[in-house]
């Protein structure tokens, strides 16, 4: 247990994201999920299911489940929702890869799915991950060894070495039903939103404006806490979320600061107009998401 | 338009600004006292008058320089700017042009140097206004154009087809004719445009030359109808009420343009 303490307060001081693995059995995991230093959540994974329980609660349950293995490994905020997704996903397309050389076209068909998906992949010593976004987009991966941990934008090539003669694959599509998958689908389209309405207002209202609204932006989210960042042509969302309903309401509250910003400038009517203009071109699926979570501001969007 | 208050509201915090509206206040009350009490005589009081006019085209050409140099050159809203510039260096020129012919001539020819420099000024407002409305509809810039050039053959033709129906066509009358549909065109596109950025901080700049069209509209009709006085001392309430309406419509876009610039320059403000 000391250890266990000594590794959280290594977090804390350097404020990483990431997660602490505390392997019992080869079927039984506890994951402690760390975000800029503090323990957010915990999960425990036991013979194939997956208990989530609250912050409060993870010295408890790691005092009551004995002796562990125990490995830190740092994250990205997108590296651990790739882990967080890996607990969750359900209804998987397992399969055996007994030559290390059909990793990488087990990986390719995988890349051309239309829909996103997630892949797992483990060998007896390593396991890594893969999220396939849409067809076209760059996948994200995070590979964890004994030794080396690799949590990178793309396919790290270290997927590609021979990590032992045996490797499960197991591909999960998109789930709706899900919470963590509505977390990446709010996500990305946050960012899209955002993408969109920061080059349409720079074409209205030109840079400096654009440069203005993200200093007050920044302004917003540093009071907030929330580490998303926004330059004059993206951005960047490195916040992690306790759930998909925590990921919206945050969201929702940045939209409507930078709209009601956006407004001072370009009005509010054209503004509107602009946003159903932007929004009317996304997929039925991403209007619904829209919907469920009231993400865009009324007044601008909804009547 | 609780947003364009606040701004507002904002804005006439500002010393610079409360400096600016004062400013403008005083042109407009000197030009309203000279124009009602003729205080030095001819030809000096048309000469304060005049001056006053081209002080606030002056002040115009040089506030939208500074709001066009303020932006990048990969800006889209530099292009709108340049236009505007140039159309308000341009309608400068043209005021100290025709308050020259004033001066000298008391009574001025048309069509004059002025009016070239007034045409061309239309023609620049009238690039600036196409880039707008292309950043508002980027999908649209054919049809604007096509807009665009359509509005500028009936403004040129339809006066020159009245003349010529009615047998009284002149260079003098055409011109005479002109600006009223220009600025009809011109203070309809401006409207429009107030109204898209309604309570937003872009709408500021664009009232100010809705409002030149109903003034030169009523300049238009009462030189016509005999009604305008070219003298401050032979002037009449309608004409001090044109004239003073045309003074105002430069101030009103002076401010807006001034309005634009301090947004610019201060940028947007936290909650």
């Amino acid at each position: 247990m000391p250890e266990i303490q000594a590794m959280v307060d290594s977090f804390y001081e350097r404020r990483q994201t990431g997660l602490i693995r505390l392997a019992y059995s080869p079927d039984k995991n506890l994951y402690l999920f760390l975000k800029r230093g503090g323990v957010f959540s915990a999960a425990l994974f036991n013979s194939g299911l997956t208990q989530i329980f609250p912050r409060d609660q993870w010295l408890e349950k790691v005092h009551s489940a004995g002796e562990a293995y125990a490995k830190a490994i740092p994250l990205s905020p997108l590296g651990l929702l790739l882990f967080g997704l890996s607990l969750q996903v359900r209804d998987g397309r397992t399969e055996e890869i007994s030559d290390p050389g059909q990793v990488s076209q087990y990986l390719k068909s995988e890349a051309g799915r239309s829909e996103p998906s997630l892949v797992y992949l483990n060998w007896q010593r390593s396991s890594g991950l893969v999220l396939f976004p849409e067809k076209n987009s760059q996948p994200y991966s995070v590979f964890v060894s004994e030794e080396t941990v690799r949590d990178e934008a793309g396919l790290s090539p270290v997927f590609y070495e021979a990590w032992g003669p045996q490797c499960m694959a197991s591909a999960f599509s998109l789930d709706a039903s899900v919470d963590i998958w509505k977390e990446y689908q709010l996500r990305r389209l946050f960012a899209e939103i955002c993408n969109l309405m920061l080059a349409r207002f720079r074409t209205l209202a030109g840079r400096a404006l654009v440069e203005s609204l993200v200093r007050v932006m920044t302004s917003f989210t540093s009071e907030r806490d929330l580490d998303i960042s926004i330059s004059s042509h993206k951005i960047l969302d490195c916040e992690v979320f306790l759930s998909s309903e925590v990921a919206a309401k945050y969201y929702r509250l940045f939209l409507a600061e930078m709209f009601e910003h956006c407004a001072v400038v370009v009005g509010p009517r054209l503004l509107a107009a602009s946003l159903r203009e932007n929004i009317a071109n996304l997929p039925a699926p991403d209007l619904d998401l829209i919907d469920a979570h009231a993400l865009l501001p009324r007044g601008y969007f909804y009547d | 338009m609780i947003n364009e208050w606040n701004e507002l509201k904002r804005t006439f915090s500002s010393p610079r600004a409360i400096l600016s509206y004062a400013f403008a206040l005083l042109l407009l009350a000197g030009y309203i006292v000279f124009y009602q009490f003729a205080p030095l005589g001819e030809p000096f009081d048309n000469l304060v008058l005049n001056s006053i006019t081209s002080l606030a085209a002056l002040a115009v050409a040089g506030v939208s320089t500074v709001v066009f140099l303020y932006y990048d050159p990969e800006d889209h809203p530099r292009k709108i700017w340049k236009n505007m510039m140039i159309g308000a260096w341009l309608w400068f020129f043209a005021e100290a042009a025709w308050q020259i012919y004033a001066f000298i001539f008391e009574e001025v020819p048309v069509p004059s140097i002025a009016d070239f420099g007034w045409w061309l000024g239309f023609l620049f407002f009238t690039f600036a206004l196409y880039h707008q409305y292309s950043a508002i509809m980027p999908g649209e810039s054919e049809t604007i154009r096509l807009y665009a050039i359509g509005a500028w053959l009936v403004v040129l033709l339809l006066p020159l087809s009245l003349l010529s129906a009615l047998g009284t066509f002149t260079v003098e009358s055409f011109v005479d004719f002109y600006y009223p549909f220009a600025d009809l065109a011109v203070g309809i596109a401006g409207l429009a445009l107030v109204f898209v950025f309604r309570g937003g901080a872009l709408m500021r700049p664009w009232i100010g030359l809705m409002i030149f069209g109903v003034s030169d509209m009523l300049y238009a009709w009462a030189e016509k109808t005999g009604m305008y006085a070219w003298s401050a001392e032979n002037s009449n309430a309608l004409t001090l009420v044109i004239d003073s309406t045309y003074l105002l419509a430069y101030l009103i876009f002076g401010l807006g343009i001034l309005g634009h610039w301090m947004l610019l320059r201060h940028g947007l403000r936290s909650k």
